[in-house]
């Protein structure tokens, strides 16, 4: 579960990153690509880490 | 030189980056908003936003790894990975749709600069997209404003064509020469014209009221000069941003 969570660090990271220098540069071209890209990261990765906490807690029976 | 030391590095790095950014205006061409908009506001939140659960994965990750995870260690991983980072989409989403109002946004493609120049740079220029935007009866947006029907249909069909437009944009892919696809509502002109003295004192505004509210005649039909046509269109030499 530990490289789940490394996962989805490295995921949420990258993609804050570039939503970080898309929203800092703006300008359509730049935004539109490094944003959307950002916000598929982002999202992989808060899915990755929603699931490690949901596992967690199944696992604590909290679920 | 240790890997703290780069990492504290980075980190100051992106803090005075979002200082810079805070300051931008976010349209550079056209009339921009004066003072702060609600926008600004958005792209700056979200600015930090993602600053600050950057510092806060990095600090969990790096700084605090030893220690045991405790209920408030927990809750930092929740707004680190998971409350700001979805703020970040949410806001870079708002002020993505909100940037693509902007006049620079239109004027990204090569193939909308002859409407730009026609529009910003000619002074002599007769069109009525020319003489709106040099008497600044538009305040913002130009482009955005006389091309979007009003409403929330009118919103979502801009952004399904904004979308059609950026797939052109991306792959080359669209037809030649360029044509505009849609219809251009009166409601469009209506909006700001009609109530207006200078529009209700014309007679055949008056007898064609019906007709125009329903769309069956065009304001185009009488006030047809909107873009320059073909032959009078032009690919400028100088940028909207004022360089050569």
């Amino acid at each position: 579960m530990q490289y789940l969570l490394t996962f989805a660090k490295g995921f949420i990271i990258l993609g804050l990153l570039l939503a970080f220098f898309a929203a800092l540069f703006t300008g359509p071209g730049p935004l539109t690509l490094f944003l959307s890209f950002g916000q598929i990261f982002i999202l992989i990765g808060i899915v990755l880490y929603l699931g490690v906490v949901i596992r967690d807690m199944k696992d604590r029976r909290v679920l | 030189m240790r890997v703290r030391d780069v990492i504290m590095s980075g980190i100051l790095l992106l803090f005075f980056s979002t200082i810079a950014a805070a300051d931008r205006p976010l349209s550079e061409i056209g009339h921009p908003a004066v003072g702060t908009t609600f926008t600004d506001l958005v792209r700056i939140a979200t600015i930090l936003a993602a600053f600050t659960s950057i510092v806060l994965i990095i600090y969990l990750q790096f700084f605090r790894r030893q220690q045991e995870i405790d209920t408030g260690r927990k809750w930092l991983y929740f707004i680190a990975l998971f409350m700001l980072p979805a703020f970040v989409m949410f806001g870079g989403t708002y002020f993505s749709l909100e940037e693509f109002k902007n006049v620079d946004a239109c004027m990204d493609c090569h193939q909308m600069h002859p409407f730009g120049a026609d529009m910003m740079l000619n002074r002599e220029s007769n069109t009525l997209a020319a003489k709106h935007f040099r008497n600044n009866w538009v305040n913002d947006h130009q482009c955005y404003s006389c091309h979007t029907g009003y409403g929330v249909a009118g919103t979502i069909q801009s952004k399904m064509d904004g979308l059609r437009h950026l797939y052109g944009r991306v792959t080359g892919i669209y037809d030649r020469p360029i044509r505009f696809r849609g219809n251009f509502p009166n409601a469009n002109c209506l909006t700001c014209h009609i109530g207006g003295e200078k529009y209700e004192k014309v007679q055949i505004h008056r007898s064609l009221h019906e007709r125009i509210l329903e769309d069956q005649i065009s304001c185009m039909r009488c006030h047809g000069n909107v873009h320059p046509s073909m032959q009078h269109r032009y690919y400028p030499v100088v940028t909207y941003r004022g360089g050569e």
